[in-house]
Order: structure tokens, then sequence, then C-alpha cells
């Protein structure tokens, strides 16, 4: 738009530009940094050492692929996909209740929905592996009929907190998508004769897809680097991707800095590989994120 | 128009993609006149008052002001001052401090601004509101101090940009008088843009009519009026009513017959016409004389007719009278009495010499 | 009264007419709100448990708040988790928002890489920036800060991750206030004169107020939040804490007090007050006199 000319705002232009140095340093330094850094390490960096002295080559990467990993990573991304379809399980059926209650009275219902998560995510964890534990109430109760399971140090305990934990970020996206789905639309489809059925197969479903992939990938790509809820509620029997990276740098477990920095690349490369394939959610996520944010 | 310009515009070009916005305008304004821009929406007017106040710069052409080149000066050094079409009023800012905010950046010290805060705002009308916040003020309130606070920092030129749009009518003619009075007290030169053309026709010393970004015809109000010197500044102005005649060329004289009506007239400007044989004349429709049918002794000239449409105005009487084929013709008068429908009527223009156009230009 | 039993019950007009659906969609809400709340409520209300063990009721009492609040430890983490995110958020703030006026004021180039850089923060795991951050903070750091005195866990360290991620949240924040606020204040004001800084310092920081003070609660409540990054930075076990870390450590325990259950409340009363304080005190959004 500026034509031929000189722009006669670039001179404030660049004094804006300038304002964004510190941050953008500081980003550089400390966001760009770590990753420098755990790609080199993946690498073979030997931190104690000189440069010269360093062991180079992918002996760490190629050790992920062996057993017992590859299995660590199958758990992990099963527990991934089966929670994240949990969740859109769980999410969906709200958001249909809310496009049946209409603009005013669902806002209420969901800020009520919504709420529990201003508190501290450690906390909403510990409140059910405090009801989870062996002494808590669910498992001694499920004992009193005769199940004696505890939930504790289980798959099932893990993927409760993988939904329980992450339904809001399935929800968020979701019922942005579907409150603006076109209501006439919908009335229009009905006034022909259609059942909910297939309404709902023919225009809700399609329509929400968007919603429903943002949310997906809101909510996969967070757990697969999940370290907290498979420690607390699996107890160290259900190792994932994160349980693993964090053994290998804990001091006291036969840390292995460079091996955890290979297993860490792993899994950027394969939440990498997710977000090449659903690239056009991310755009989508990235308009909605920018129209939602007012104030 | 000897005395050197105030401001001066040459061949300003400005194109948004591939649509062309300005084309090649160039226009000349005068030390303490108040000028319009008049046109309608998407004439590129309020692209060009952007252009002089600095907010965008054109692709080609150049800008001076009392002689200094200011094309590539930016906005904070022009000494002009812009009054926005939606106030833009600052919100978290008190009355005062809104029109403060000039002279702060001008380095007055506190004494000085206060005095020439309370003189602007004693200018507009606006001392009482002095504490307020621009959201408790009503839109007429706001564009006071709007004006105030371009004023205060005594420009050279002020830019008005559709500034009384969002007033209603009666508060739109009062801001008229208003601004007229305030432009000749203070002296400074005003350049104004508006759509509404009795709006600028009635404050202007001289205006500009532009259309598809380009200036059609530049003057004072009653040439324009009186002298269009094409057909679209002529429609875009008042009514009219275009004839076309028959030009025969006799010496220095211009005579033109009308040929669906058959007046005989004489036109005053043959050396615009460049000895074309079909033209346009222009008549205004109160530049008829209407009479009742049998009102009229010497019916020479007249053609008779009949009222096909009236629209009563109050102080005048808009009528549409059919003569035979073609459109009727417009005439406003006093009215009367007998101005009924279907009333038959003779008519004639009242004057002999009327300006001609070049049809279709 | 039929009348108001079967229109809420019977069958209506609209795509959720049949009655069968609607109860389900509603049986489906009760289940996952009680699920949402009924924990915490146990939680809250067996913080006033006389009886340790977690079954019985031992009638209500504040011991537990006692020997909780008693603790030194407890005081320290909750002084510490406060300080470390309220430093954030002042620091995410203003880097945060230099950078929002930087993308949206700057040139284009910088606006295309500014939207990618506000996604960034959501999609990489905060393990792996914890991990980044203590590999970061041990080898390259540390023989910067030794000889100021600053250990690797310290209040420093944790302020530095926090921010790091905290300052994209505030700039979409932000950057969503400027792009939707009437910009031709700010063509007034350069119009009356005003270079670059009084441009910022006077018209455009006032205005976005508003945005910029949600954004630094964003950052807070995120660092108040945080526990990847402080878990990581004290991997290497000095007893610096924040409230999460606190929590993260009592699961090791074997004997398991109520003490939990009673700083999980604080700090749930403490979120949502902070909530309610941020809601009463906004400032309004249409800005405010000097």
């Amino acid at each position: 738009m500026a034509g031929v000319y000189w722009d006669l705002q670039r001179q404030s232009r660049v004094w804006f530009a300038a304002l964004g140095i510190p941050a953008l340093a500081w980003i550089a330094v400390f966001f760009f940094g770590p990753f420098l850094l755990i790609v080199l390490l993946s690498l073979g960096w030997q931190v104690e050492k000189n440069l010269t002295e360093w062991t180079w080559g992918a002996q760490f990467l190629a050790r992920a692929f062996e057993y017992p990993f590859p299995g660590i990573y199958v758990q992990s991304l099963t527990l991934t996909v089966t929670a994240t379809l949990l969740c859109l399980v769980m999410a969906y059926p709200l958001c249909l209740l809310l496009l049946h209650l209409g603009p005013r009275r669902g806002r209420w219902w969901m800020l009520l929905l919504m709420a529990p998560f201003l508190i501290n995510f450690l906390v909403r964890i510990y409140a059910w592996f405090v009801l989870l534990r062996p002494e808590g109430m669910i498992a001694t109760g499920l004992r009193g009929i005769g199940w004696n399971t505890s939930l504790i140090s289980s798959k099932e305990g893990v993927l409760l907190g993988f939904v329980y934990g992450y339904l809001p970020f399935m929800m968020l996206p979701l019922w942005s998508v579907m409150e603006r789905l076109d209501v006439r639309i919908v009335e229009a489809a009905q006034d022909l004769g259609g059942s909910f059925r297939s309404v709902f197969l023919h225009i809700i479903w399609p329509q929400s897809l968007p919603g429903v992939a943002a949310g997906s990938l809101l909510v996969a790509v967070p757990m697969l680097g999940e370290y907290c809820i498979p420690r607390l509620l699996g107890g160290g029997l259900v190792p994932t991707v994160g349980t693993t990276i964090e053994s290998q740098f804990l001091a006291g477990v036969q840390p292995d800095w460079n091996f955890g920095a290979a297993l860490a690349v792993i899994l950027l490369l394969g939440i990498g590989g997710i977000l090449m394939v659903l690239r056009k959610s991310m755009q989508r996520l990235l308009e909605l994120g920018e129209r939602r944010v007012d104030l | 128009m000897n005395a050197p310009a105030l401001l001066n515009l040459q061949s300003l070009h400005k194109s948004y993609g591939s649509r062309m916005v300005i084309e090649d305008l160039s226009l000349s304004i005068q030390h303490g006149e108040f000028f319009s821009l008049l046109g309608p929406s998407g004439c590129g007017k309020s692209t060009t008052l952007r252009i002089i106040a600095g907010f965008e710069a054109p692709d080609q052409g150049q800008m001076f002001m009392s002689g200094r080149d200011i094309t590539h000066v930016p906005v904070r050094s022009r000494d002009m001052n812009m009054v926005f079409q939606n106030y833009a009023l600052f919100p978290h800012m008190t009355v005062f401090d809104n029109v403060a905010f000039g002279l702060k950046m001008q380095k007055k010290t506190t004494l000085q601004v206060k005095d020439e805060v309370a003189a602007a705002l004693d200018l507009v009308q606006m001392s009482d509101f002095a504490k307020r916040l621009p959201a408790q003020l009503s839109g007429g309130q706001q564009q006071r101090v709007a004006l105030a606070r371009a004023i205060a920092p005594r420009p050279t030129l002020l830019l008005l940009d559709e500034p009384l749009g969002a007033l209603d009518q009666k508060l739109r003619k009062d801001m008229q008088g208003e601004l007229k009075q305030l432009q000749r007290r203070l002296g400074i030169t005003f350049i104004f843009v508006t759509h509404d053309q009795d709006e600028a026709m009635s404050m202007s010393d001289r205006l500009a009519i532009m259309e598809q970004g380009k200036i059609l015809q530049v003057g004072c109000p009653a040439d324009i009026y009186e002298r269009p010197c094409s057909r679209e500044v002529a429609s875009f102005i008042g009514e009219a009513n275009f004839l076309e005649v028959n030009v025969v060329y006799q010496g220095y004289e211009a005579l033109a017959t009308c040929r669906d009506h058959g007046f005989s007239l004489t036109l005053t400007n043959p050396q615009d016409l460049r000895q074309a044989i079909r033209a346009v004349a222009l008549v205004r429709p109160e530049a008829w004389d209407l009479r009742q049918r049998g009102d009229v002794e010497d019916r020479r000239g007249y053609r008779s007719g009949r009222i096909e449409e009236l629209h009563y105005r109050g102080r005048e009487i808009l009528l549409k009278v059919r003569l035979g084929a073609g459109r009727p013709l417009l005439v406003v008068q006093a009215p009367q009495a007998w101005m009924q429908l279907d009333q038959e009527v003779l008519i004639r223009p009242r004057f002999e010499r009327v300006r001609a156009l070049l049809s279709g230009g | 009264m039929k009348q108001a039993w079967s229109r809420l019950f019977g069958p209506r007009p609209g795509l959720f007419g049949r009655p069968m659906l609607r109860f389900s969609l509603w049986l489906h809400m009760g289940l996952v709100l009680a699920t949402h709340y009924v924990p915490l409520l146990i939680l809250l209300i067996y913080s006033f448990n006389a009886s340790q063990l977690a079954l019985t009721w031992g009638g209500f009492s504040l011991v537990w708040y006692e020997k909780a609040l008693s603790k030194p430890e407890v005081g320290r983490a909750i002084a510490n988790s406060l300080a470390i995110a309220i430093s954030t958020g002042l620091v995410a703030a203003v880097l945060g928002t230099s950078l929002a006026l930087a993308i949206e004021r700057g040139s284009e180039r910088i606006k295309r890489s500014g939207r990618l850089l506000a996604l960034l923060p959501i999609f990489v795991p905060e393990l792996i920036m914890g991990v980044g951050l203590l590999i970061f903070m041990t080898r390259v750091l540390q023989p910067w800060l030794q000889p100021l005195g600053w250990g690797l866990d310290s209040f420093m360290t944790v302020v530095l991750g926090h921010v790091t991620f905290a300052v994209s949240y505030v700039m979409v924040t932000v950057r969503a206030r400027l792009q939707h606020y009437d910009r031709q204040t700010e063509l007034a004001a350069m119009d009356l004169g005003a270079r670059p800084w009084p441009l910022l310092w006077y018209i455009i920081l006032p205005q976005l107020t508003p945005a910029i003070f949600a954004g630094a609660l964003m950052a807070i409540s995120l660092s108040l939040d945080d526990f990847y990054i402080s878990y990581f930075l004290t991997v290497g076990g000095s007893g610096f804490k924040t409230v999460p870390l606190y929590i993260w450590n009592l699961q090791g325990r074997t004997a398991l007090t109520p003490e939990i259950n009673v700083i999980s409340t604080l700090m749930l009363t403490a979120s949502m007050s902070c909530m309610v304080i941020a809601y009463l005190i906004r400032p309004p959004s249409r800005g405010r006199s000097h």
C-alpha cells in the first residue's frame, strides 16, 4: 500500500519494531536456547568435557528405539489417543446441551463447568489422588462390594486423570465452533422432517469437525508430554515418555542427560509430526484465538 | 489569485492495489479561505484530505505549503491539524487534557497551556465542561471539543473530515453557522470535506467538486452553480433541466433551438462549444416563467403544458411540467394557490441567454 | 401443574424435542459436574476432619490447619510462590506488551512471525521446557551465576523460566486489544505533534491498561500453577519450594495426614479469591481520567 514513495510513517514503524527487541532477545535466549541444548545433548554433547572431546553420534537416539522404549511410546500414544477420544465423548454431549440451552442460559452452565479449572492443576489432580488411594473412599467403597481394585497405580487411573485434567481444553475450542453454528440451518433441516439423528449426522457433526480437530490437537499434544498425572496416579507402574524423560534427569536415579535429551527430541519430533499433519487446525486455532480474546 | 497560495497540490496520484483512488489531482488553496471538497462517497475526497494531513503518501505528485515541499514531512511536523469524522477524542483524558495535548506537544509551559486551553474552549463554548470525560458528552459537544483540540495549537491550516456527519439536522445547521463564524474570527484556512452540497455551498468561499478521483471543477459557489463546466457538475449541484438543442452560429453569437419543446435561446458561451451543432442547454428550475393558462396576454415564446407532479417545500414548490414527449421540466417557484395537479400552464425560459454544455460532456 | 410438568419433561418442539434425549444430555451434564466438584468438595470437607483417617469423620476441627500453618516450610513455600508469581507478572507484562506493540505497529514481517510466536508455548510440552531450562541453567548460566551468589534453583532462575512462557500469553491478550481499539486516537495524537514516545506513554498505554492488567493476571496464575519448571529447576535438591512443589512432595510420605487437604483447600481459596478480586477491581474498559 505504500507505493513507490517512502512510507511517511516509517520512522515510527521502526521505533515500534525496536520496542520488541528485548522481548525477542529474551525468547531467543531462554526459549530457543534450551531447545538448542536439548538437541546438542541428544547428539552426544558431553557437558563436562571440552568441545574436542565429544563423543558425537547418534548412539543416544539409537538407544531410544531399543527395548523397552518403543513399548513405552506405544503406551504413551495409546493413552493419549484414548484419553483424547474420551475427552471428545465427554465434551460433545455437553456442547449439544449448551446448544439446546441457547446463548443466555448456556453461558451460565459453561461458567459452572469451567470454574473448577481456575484452581491449581495440581490440587485438582490431588483431589482425585486422595480419592483413588487404596485408603481412599472409592477403593474402600469398591472393596465393599467385592471389587478388589485400586485405581491408583493403574492405567485406568491415569486415563481418569487425563480426561479430568484436560476436558476444558477440549470444551473450549469445540464450543467456540459449535456456538457459531447457524441455528437457522439446523431449524431448516428439522423443518424438512429430519430426526435428531439425521440432523446430527448430516449437519451438526460435519460443521463441528474443525472444533473437534482443534480440541483434539489442544488436548493430545500436551498429553504426550505429561509427567505429573502418570506419575501421581500411575504410581510408577505406568511409564510414559514423560516419566521416562524425567527419570533420566532426576538426580540419584542413574541420570543420563544425553539419553533423556534424545527422548525429548523424539517427543518433539512426534509432536511436530502431528502438527504438520494437522496444520489447518492449527491455523484455525490461531484465528479462533484472535477472535476470542477481546476485552 | 496573484497572492501566493498557502497549499499547492500538484498531480497527485494514489491507488490501492489496482484501484485508482486519486488521479492527477492538482489544487491550489489560498490563505484564509474556507475551502470545501465536495463529492459522493468514494470519490477520493477523504483520501485527498488524509494525504494533505500526511497519514498517507501519494504514489506520485508533490505538495507544497507556503512554498516548502511537504510531501515527505511527517504528520506531526506539518503546520496543520485535523478534526476527525468520529472525533477521536482520547477517552482516558478529560476535556481539558484533550485540548491541552497539542500544546503539551509544543512544549508550552503549564501557564501558557492553561490560558490557551481556556481560550480555545471559550471559542467553542465548552468552558464549563473542562473536567468532563468524553464519554459524558453528547455528539455535538464531543465535536466542539475535537474542534477546540485542533485549534488550540494555532495551526495555519485546519482539516475537517465530514465533521458534521453524525449530527442531526438542526444541530448541523447551527454548527455550520458557528464553524463559518469561527473561521472568520480565527483567520485560519479551513479545508472541509463533505458529501452534502447544501453544506458546501453555504459555507465555502471556494469549493472543488470531485468524482472518481478527479476534480471536475473548482470555483466559488456562484461560479459552480451558474457556470458549471460539465453536465456532471451541473447535475451534482442543485437541480437542472438539460434541454437538447440544435445550434446555429451567426458571427459571434450562437442561437439554439430546443429540439423537444421548440424554445429559442441565445447561448452565453459559444466559445465553449467549438462549433458543435448539437449541445445541451442548462436551465435551472428557478429560471422558468410559469403562468396559468388563461393568464397571459401575449403568448409569444410560451409553450403549453400540464403540471404532472408537485412537491410542497414550504417556501417553494417543486413542479414537474409535462410538455409532450421527452422528460418533464423541473420548475421551482414560490407557491401559489393555482398550482394544482393537472393544471394547464404556459411556460418559457425567463432568461433569453442560457449557458450550454457540450452534449455528453 | 400438569402443564408445567409436561413442558419440562414432555416432548417439545425443536431439535431436542425428545424427552429421552434431553434427559440423557442433562444426566451427562450432571455426572460431569459431579466429577468436577465432588472431589474438591470432599477435599474441602475433610480438611476440617478431626480424625486422621480419611474415612471416618471425627468431627469438625481446625487442628490440621494449625499444624499445617505452623510449619515454617509452608509459610516459606507460600511466600516463594507469591513472590515468584508477582515478579513474573511484572516482567512478563512489560515484555509481552512491548512485543505486542512491536508486532502490531511494526512492519509486516514481524507480524507474521509474531503470530507463530504466540502459539509456540501452547504446543511445547512444559516438560520439555523444564528439562531444557534445567540444562540451560546448570550448564550455561551457572558459571555466570555463581559469582553473583545466585544458586541454580533460586528465585531468579524460576522467574526466568516462568517469564519465558508467560510472555506469549500476555502478548496475545494485549495484541487483541491493540487491534480492536480506536486507532484514530493515535492518528489524532500524531497529528497534534506527538512523537513515538509521548504517543506510547500518553495515548496508547493508558488505553491498553485493561488488557495489560488481564495479561499480567494470566501470567501470575500461570506462575502460581506451574509445576514442571519449578520441579526441574530444583531437581538438584536444594530446599527451595513453591506451593505446587510442596504438594507434590507430600505424596511420598507414608503417613498421609489431612495436611494435604489443608494445603489444597488453602490453594483453592486463594485461587478463587484472586479471581474474585481481579473481577471486582477490574478497571473499566472505557479508561479513566488522570
